[in-house]
């Protein structure tokens, strides 16, 4: 995957690191962030084609947050954002959210933490497809 | 409403250089002059030439700050004053006057007036008595957001805790996966397989926090408290949505048969879910490769009902799978905390023992029942009865 950068955000070394390792071996580029303020510098200078976003950083929520702004602004709306959740996060909150819903935000992809590396990176492929 | 978790994010704070100020004055030279100061010291100024018109552009403006002249024609700068504290008491309000007296002062304080200039003033004294009052407004709101942070917190503890918990776990695990599948370099059989133990320990560790964290939410007065009428319908299709990716990976049909018209509960959407989806997972887990779980609803009579009132007051919501089944000496025990059936054949699947315990408790404080009829070999049907919304 020539020039194909993905942005991975977590709060969790371990995660970054991880997912790192699996999509460098894929030859993605990849960069990381560790809370949203150096997501969102990061996003504007490096300008990823893929965000990979944990939804619990220093607050709550933080991502998804951050992630209905991104979707709303014109400038990045077509990066495809994949949700990095716990299932019973995801259930605590409701998400799949229903559309229209209190946490209604059109993310691309739901993933569980811990993520199968082949789940992970056939989800990466569909999401790079379907934009490209 | 208490147990649910607060997911409101809060909006970054106002910074005082793009707050919004507004002017109600009579007198245009004094607007103009409040605007052409404060406009220059990056402030978004808004005017209003009475009382009446001044408080509809509070509502809808929303300022930081309003300074208000205390005479004018009509609506009076006290009544304005007044009703602004009634909108939104964060307002900080800076009376104007051209007759400052200890009386009027005294009054103005008493209508949550923050500040005084007295006319005629000049371009400094207005700047240092916004910003001071914009610095007031927004350590209130930064006292406000922390309090409102505090609260989250006490109300989430269990939730944090066990978000604390599992994410160190999900990171080694996650690591696990980047070595077991040769991401880190090649790897053996033998050292995939121990890897592959050591993960199952983690994963049946993050299994017995998220059913401990489920089991602490439990609160059966709370779940009596939020009944409404749930669709059955839409809250199945979710939680099939939800348990597909493991049906796919255990090799399992999922079929769904619903019963005719609309079939409504009395029930907690949230519990209700996460009840059907536990018992849905079981049956996904302990059934055999290539088999099959099916869940249906119907209505029917309560078996004991009061004379007079009409049939159909109850929802049977059915799981059945065709897996291993349940041993009779085993039965009466699976709705215990902690309890297990051990077995080779449950050897292999993660639990905590307190998956059936969850179902159990979210039913009964629902009002309903559950039965469970197993055949070993054959398959286990688990009938939850929910009672339907009063007609």
């Amino acid at each position: 995957m020539e020039n194909v950068t993905i942005m991975v955000v977590d709060d969790d070394p371990g995660i970054r690191d991880s997912l790192q390792t699996i999509l460098e071996s894929h030859q993605y580029a990849v960069i990381t962030a560790a809370n949203r303020t150096e997501a969102m510098d990061k996003i504007k200078t490096e300008k990823p084609d893929l965000l990979i976003l944990d939804i619990m950083m220093s607050s709550w929520l933080d991502g998804l947050d951050m992630s209905k702004k991104l979707k709303k602004d014109p400038q990045f709306s077509d990066m495809p954002i994949m949700m990095l959740t716990g299932v019973k996060e995801r259930t605590i909150f409701d998400f799949r959210p229903k559309e229209g819903g209190p946490h209604w935000c059109s993310v691309d992809a739901y993933l569980d933490k811990p993520v199968a590396p082949g789940v992970l990176l056939a989800e990466v492929e569909k999401l790079l497809s379907k934009c490209a | 409403m208490a147990s649910d978790v607060q997911t409101r994010v809060q909006e970054p704070l106002k910074m005082p250089e793009n707050a919004i100020i507004l002017v109600i004055d009579d007198e245009q030279a004094i607007r103009d002059a409040c605007c052409q100061v404060l406009s220059k010291a990056g402030y978004e100024m808004q005017t209003a030439e009475d009382g009446n018109v001044g408080l509809e552009k509070v509502a809808e403006a929303r300022p930081d700050l309003v300074l208000v002249d205390l005479k004018m024609p009509r609506t009076s700068g006290m009544e304005v004053l007044e009703k602004i504290a009634e909108m939104d008491p964060s307002i900080i309000c800076v009376v104007i006057t051209g007759y400052a007296t200890i009386e009027s002062a005294v009054e103005a304080m008493k209508r949550h007036a923050y500040d005084f200039l007295s006319k005629p003033f000049t371009p400094d004294q207005l700047r240092i008595v916004v910003k001071r009052g914009l610095e007031r407004r927004r350590l209130a709101m930064e006292a406000e957001r922390l309090r409102h942070e505090k609260e989250l917190m006490q109300k989430n503890f269990v939730t944090l805790v066990s978000h604390q918990l599992r994410s160190p776990l999900a990171s080694a695990r996650q690591y696990f996966s980047v070595i077991r599948e040769g991401f880190a370099g090649d790897v053996t059989d033998k050292q995939k397989q121990i890897i592959e133990r050591a993960s199952k320990y983690l994963d049946d560790l993050m299994q017995l926090i998220s059913d401990w964290l489920d089991m602490s939410r439990i609160d059966s007065s709370r779940i009596a408290e939020k009944l409404e009428p749930v669709a059955l319908g839409s809250l199945l299709s979710e939680v099939l949505e939800l348990v597909k990716p493991l049906a796919e990976a255990e090799q399992v049909t999922l079929n769904l048969r619903p019963c005719q018209g609309d079939c409504e509960v009395f029930g907690d959407q949230r519990s209700l879910k996460q009840a059907i989806m536990n018992l849905v997972s079981n049956a996904i887990q302990y059934n055999r490769e290539g088999g099959a779980v099916t869940i249906s609803t119907r209505n029917e009579a309560r078996e004991t009902r009061p004379a007079g009132r009409s049939g159909k007051d109850e929802v049977v919501v059915e799981i059945s799978d065709t897996g291993i089944g349940i041993s009779r000496e085993n039965l009466p025990f699976i709705f215990d905390e902690f309890f297990r059936v051990k077995s080779s054949e449950t050897q292999r699947i993660a639990g905590s023992g307190l998956g059936l315990p969850i179902v159990k408790r979210i039913v009964e404080a629902h009002n309903g029942r559950i039965r469970v009829r197993s055949e070993p070999g054959k398959g286990t049907t688990f009938s939850i009865y929910l009672p339907r919304p009063e007609q």
